[in-house]
């Protein structure tokens, strides 16, 4: 187990490499810099601003910086390493590993990325948390009662929410949904930052749409997967040694149908998360998720990167925690990989 | 078998009829199962329908997609409600030869509506188109060769699937969207490149599964004990086999390339506008719902009819996806 564990967080890192130097490579192809005002811009505060942010370094490998540290007598492969990778994307590795994320653009330098992330992660978080809950808690019970009442109304009820849930995109709901908040009840998307300090009532709506998915899938899972356990033998076997129905219900087969489900919750979660952008554009919630989105606009690449791989990071440990669970609750998958 | 092929043998007899069966193959099995499914098959005419309307677009819609200036502007007024919706404002009241309204510039909605069916079909096609291409050739190489080029494949695969895809698309079009590149059919090209490339790992994982136990089958065995060569097994012999799971995957990329267009035109990103009447993909509903994000108040129906545009389409191909894996799945 222990060796399984350690293959598994290893294999983060590669994919984390990735997306930063994919990242990277491509906010290096983007037209158009963080300094690019409308008015001309002194070249020296250019220069001196690119100065501050590294900007001014090679791309992806200082090889000069080498070839200057072996003229001066240098000898320590540690050292010629360092000079070798002091280039924009080296350092920013470098300093990402330490929690660095660099200096945003947008505030000329005066916050770093991972403040920013700091203090607007915990409204995603609350929002997506919320949100998962919310999915666990409606789509359980409709997917669990779709399979007990088969083919009745109950079924059918759980059935259509579930496929249209899956189907329909969260903002075309989300969109819809505040549409009719304001033309029926006048409700506006709320403004003021402080309405979302800790679980206040400003989060239902947005929470309902970001989970409106996730539910609807939990649902269709549960359904087809007690479906499938209803039909096993030992299911019969209980019923024929006289077991009552509600502990034919909850010892045996919720137990065993909630295998699938508990191995998406994982994911879910770090999707919900990190998924949420467009829900915080839609209903102005100040997340994290907005703040990417804003940054986009404002081409503030520092800001791009670190949310990038702190979305990343997420969803990878998201898959890791899916790995894990499973492993433990499948003894077969462990042995396999 | 026996008994009715004795019975046939001995003509004349009443009834026997009755005993002989069409020969019926996978395919035509699956299509009289899939035809049962109601949901499915209502999805299916409904593609079918959207594809004639994408089609005849430049018939069916009422006036031409573009902005119209001067005279025409003043007459049609920008956001004027549905036809059904009564203004104190003469010139916002609704009008039937605008059923929908108009938008900001005084476009008719019904008409960008008509011509966004195009939009939306071609980006959930093409892209299905090559990332089944890639993902199905990565899966067969990977799965027939085996050993070390198959760990490699698979490991590059493995770091794809974890790539976080929406974030990914929004980097790409932020980096290229301005470039030639990023222009070339009004940034169609780009998202049909960086959806195809992200995509293809969840396919090229399916294929290789099917191929990893197909190749162990008999009937593979069989080709290669009288000498057909590799390449043709692979085509011949086990490609065909693993076509069931992989059209049911590509009813579900569809829906998944439609949304993708929609949240990239949503984000102000996406598919570029091009006011040129001779320009087949003039508009698309993702753009039309970020414009009626901003007019909420002042035309509602903009948004309202982009949104359902969008929603039924996507439960479109997810009822027919559900379908096909009914159909195609007989274990089921």
């Amino acid at each position: 187990m222990i060796g399984f564990l350690i293959r598994r967080i290893l294999a983060v890192i590669p994919v984390l490499f990735v997306v930063a130097f994919i990242t990277f490579f491509l906010m290096k192809q983007a037209k158009g810099g963080p300094f690019d005002q409308e008015k001309e811009v002194n070249p020296a505060t250019v220069k001196t601003l690119n100065a501050r942010f590294g900007l001014d370094k090679p791309t992806w490998i200082n090889t000069t910086a080498v070839s200057r540290a072996s003229d001066q007598g240098v000898a320590n492969p540690l050292t010629l390493t360092r000079a070798f990778l002091d280039s924009q994307f080296g350092n920013y590795i470098i300093n990402a590993v330490q929690g660095d994320l660099g200096p945003t653009y947008s505030s000329k330098g005066t916050e770093n990325v991972q403040d920013v992330i700091k203090r607007k992660f915990p409204i995603s978080l609350r929002l997506g948390l919320l949100a998962a809950a919310l999915a666990v808690l409606v789509g359980l019970p409709l997917g669990i009662l779709g399979a007990l009442k088969q083919n009745t109304i109950f079924d059918y009820i759980s059935l259509i929410v579930a496929t249209i849930g899956t189907s329909v995109p969260t903002f075309v709901t989300g969109l819809l949904l505040t549409l009719f908040l304001s033309r029926v009840f006048g409700v506006k998307p709320i403004k003021p930052i402080d309405a979302w300090d800790g679980y206040s009532t400003a989060y239902i709506a947005p929470a309902c749409i970001l989970g409106l998915n996730t539910m609807a899938y939990i649902t269709r899972l549960t359904r087809s997967s007690m479906l499938e356990v209803k039909r096993q033998d030992y299911i019969r076997t209980a019923r024929a040694k006289g077991m009552g129905d509600r502990v034919v219900i909850t010892r045996h087969m919720l137990r065993n149908s909630m295998i699938p489900v508990v191995t998406i919750l994982g994911p879910a979660v770090a999707g919900l998360v990190t998924g949420s952008f467009i829900i915080e554009n839609i209903f102005r919630v100040p997340g994290i998720g907005d703040e990417f989105v804003g940054s986009i606009g404002s081409r503030d690449y520092s800001m791009i990167m670190g949310a990038t791989l702190f979305f990343a990071l997420l969803v990878a440990l998201g898959n890791l925690t899916v790995d894990v669970v499973y492993g433990f609750l499948d003894p077969r998958i462990r042995s396999k990989s | 078998m026996a008994t009715t092929s004795s019975e046939m043998s001995r003509p004349g007899q009443p009834g026997v009829e009755e005993f002989q069966r069409p020969v019926r193959s996978l395919w035509s099995d699956a299509w009289g199962r899939l035809r049962r499914n109601k949901l499915a098959m209502i999805g299916l005419f409904y593609i079918f329908f959207l594809s004639l309307v994408a089609i005849a677009a430049p018939v069916l819609a009422p006036h031409s997609p573009a902005r119209p200036i001067g005279a025409e502007l003043r007459e049609r007024g920008a956001y004027r409600q549905a036809a059904w919706v009564e203004s104190n404002n003469e010139k916002k009241t609704g009008l039937w030869t605008y059923p929908l309204g108009t938008d900001s510039g005084g476009g008719d909605v019904l008409s960008r509506l008509i011509y966004g069916t195009r939009v939306s079909l071609v980006v959930g096609f093409i892209p299905m188109i090559f990332t089944l291409l890639i993902g199905v050739t990565m899966g067969l190489v990977s799965g027939y060769a085996g050993g070390a080029l198959d760990s490699w494949m698979m490991r590059f695969t493995d770091v794809v699937f974890a790539l976080p895809d929406i974030l990914f698309f929004i980097i790409v079009q932020t980096a290229f969207g301005k470039t030639t590149f990023g222009r070339t059919f009004n940034g169609l090209l780009l998202i049909f490149v960086s959806f195809s490339v992200v995509s293809w790992a969840g396919v090229a994982r399916l294929v290789r599964g099917q191929v990893l136990s197909l190749k162990e089958k008999e009937f593979v065995e069989a080709a290669h004990a009288v000498g057909v060569k590799n390449n043709k097994i692979l085509t011949r012999h086990i490609l065909p086999n693993t076509l069931a799971p992989i059209i049911v995957a590509a009813a579900f990329i569809v829906p998944g390339a439609i949304v993708t267009e929609a949240v990239l035109s949503f984000l102000g990103i996406g598919i570029q506008p091009n006011t040129s009447p001779t320009n087949p993909f003039p508009t698309s509903w993702g753009q039309m719902i970020f414009e009626g994000k901003s007019g909420i108040d002042s035309q509602p129906w903009i948004l309202i009819s982009s949104a359902i545009a969008i929603a039924s389409i996507t439960i479109a191909f997810v009822a027919l996806g559900d379908g096909l894996r009914d159909a195609l799945d007989p274990r089921n």
